[in-house]
């Protein structure tokens, strides 16, 4: 299914994106599933995945929320410059 | 009704004080209802009969005179409220006209803030433009914390130094800015590093807000672990390169910093400033954000960002908010005294 990849911070220089359309396997139904997808897609990611959080159509969800089609999903590392 | 040079006698608890010259032109901004009770006072009796008939033509038709003034009040024995307090706030009139015309600050909010006790974690990027805009609001007391010393690459960023502070201690170099911008601001400097051995110590003396300006991802949860536990609100920013991210931790209740966040990086994922470079301006910016939450706070008006992120992209000059809600299983969370 067709949806809409955001990256910020580390997960943008990991994967060399901001914004991307992508086009996700109909196995990947929740987000759980989209962070392991998400590895095998852009390996640089992988040390980042445990920390990361992921906002579906701007809100912070967990592994067990669904995915939709045309979902915009955010992928953000913590930051902790000051 | 009474000058400033009277106030240094006391006045009565809970007045706010206008000059009589000043009440037709600031009435509104401090008198926004008509319909509101209202007792005028001056010295003796003859100003406020004068402020009297001047409110009513304003249209404040339930006005009232104090018979005998302040010192017929005084002499009954009736309670007043020191002079120390007083004169702080309307000596500093001028200094903080500006914001006393909005009503949503008035000398109410004024004094709020004059009382309020706001903590800053680190001196640098966040807490440079924070400190300064803080200090200048008129803060009563602000405490600062940093270990370092001021270097020659902090200066395209942490505005509150330059270059004759080079290898002064950030805190030594801050108070004399600080002093410089406001002097009616108390400081308490801590040049240590805000850690789990000096938390609780440094907590423990009461703040109404802390500014999370570190720059590391250890001293932030320690923070939020000790502010959670304390019920002190907690203003975050952090930032990498040109994106930024600011929120409000409430402290005794919404998400706190690990309900957002609730594991920390792998040690070695992410880089600091000075591996990874960050525009200078881009603090400027986030911390601004941060101490405009902490005045929100402690006047208690407007919307603090709980539950909220906002993310700035400084290279498309974008904001966005993304909404998080606390984690049942979060540890911070459950360690809060119960305040209910």
């Amino acid at each position: 299914m067709q949806v809409t990849l955001l990256f910020f911070a580390a997960a943008r220089d990991a994967t060399g994106h901001a914004k991307i359309a992508a086009e996700i396997p109909d196995t990947v139904t929740n987000v759980g599933e989209l962070l392991v997808w998400l590895g095998q897609e852009f390996p640089a990611l992988v040390p980042h995945l445990v920390s990361l959080r992921i906002a579906r159509n701007e809100e912070f969800v967990n592994a067990t929320a669904s995915i939709s089609a045309g979902d915009v999903l955010a992928v953000i590392p913590p930051v902790a410059g000051g | 009704m009474r000058e400033d040079f009277e106030l240094q006698l006391g006045h009565i608890p809970g007045a706010i004080h206008l000059a009589l010259s000043e009440l037709e032109p600031r009435a509104r901004a401090v008198l926004p209802s008509e319909q509101a009770r209202i007792v005028v006072y001056c010295a003796r009796g003859v100003r406020s009969a004068k402020a009297a008939k001047l409110l009513q033509r304003l249209g404040y038709h339930q006005v009232s005179q104090l018979e005998g003034g302040f010192f017929r009040w005084k002499s009954l024995g009736l309670p007043i409220e020191p002079p120390a307090a007083a004169s702080q706030v309307t000596s500093n009139s001028e200094r903080y006209s500006r914001q006393l015309l909005l009503t949503e600050v008035g000398s109410t909010g004024q004094q709020k803030l004059a009382q309020a006790r706001v903590l800053l974690i680190g001196v640098g990027g966040l807490g440079s433009p924070a400190a300064l805009y803080l200090a200048g609001a008129g803060i009563g007391t602000l405490g600062l914390v940093d270990a370092d010393v001021v270097e020659l690459s902090n200066l395209h960023r942490q505005i509150m130094h330059d270059t004759s502070r080079i290898d002064t201690k950030k805190v030594d170099s801050a108070k004399a800015r600080i002093e410089a911008a406001n002097p009616n601001v108390e400081l308490e400097l801590y040049a240590e590093r805000f850690c789990p051995e000096s938390a609780d110590r440094i907590l423990e003396r009461g703040w109404d807000a802390v500014i999370d300006g570190a720059d590391n991802f250890p001293t932030r949860y320690t923070l939020n672990d000790v502010a959670s536990r304390r019920g002190i609100p907690v203003c975050h920013g952090s930032i990498d390169r040109f994106e930024g991210r600011v929120t409000t931790f409430l402290g005794n209740r919404g998400p706190c910093y690990r309900c957002l966040f609730p594991q920390p990086p792998l040690p070695g994922t992410v880089g600091s400033c000075a591996e990874r470079g960050v525009l200078g301006v881009l603090p400027g910016v986030i911390g601004t954000l941060q101490a405009t939450e902490a005045l929100k706070l402690v006047l208690g008006i407007g919307q603090p960002l709980s539950g909220r992120l906002l993310t700035y992209d400084a290279l498309e000059l974008r904001f966005a908010e993304m909404r998080y809600g606390s984690d049942p299983d979060c540890p911070s969370c459950q360690a809060r005294v119960d305040r209910s």
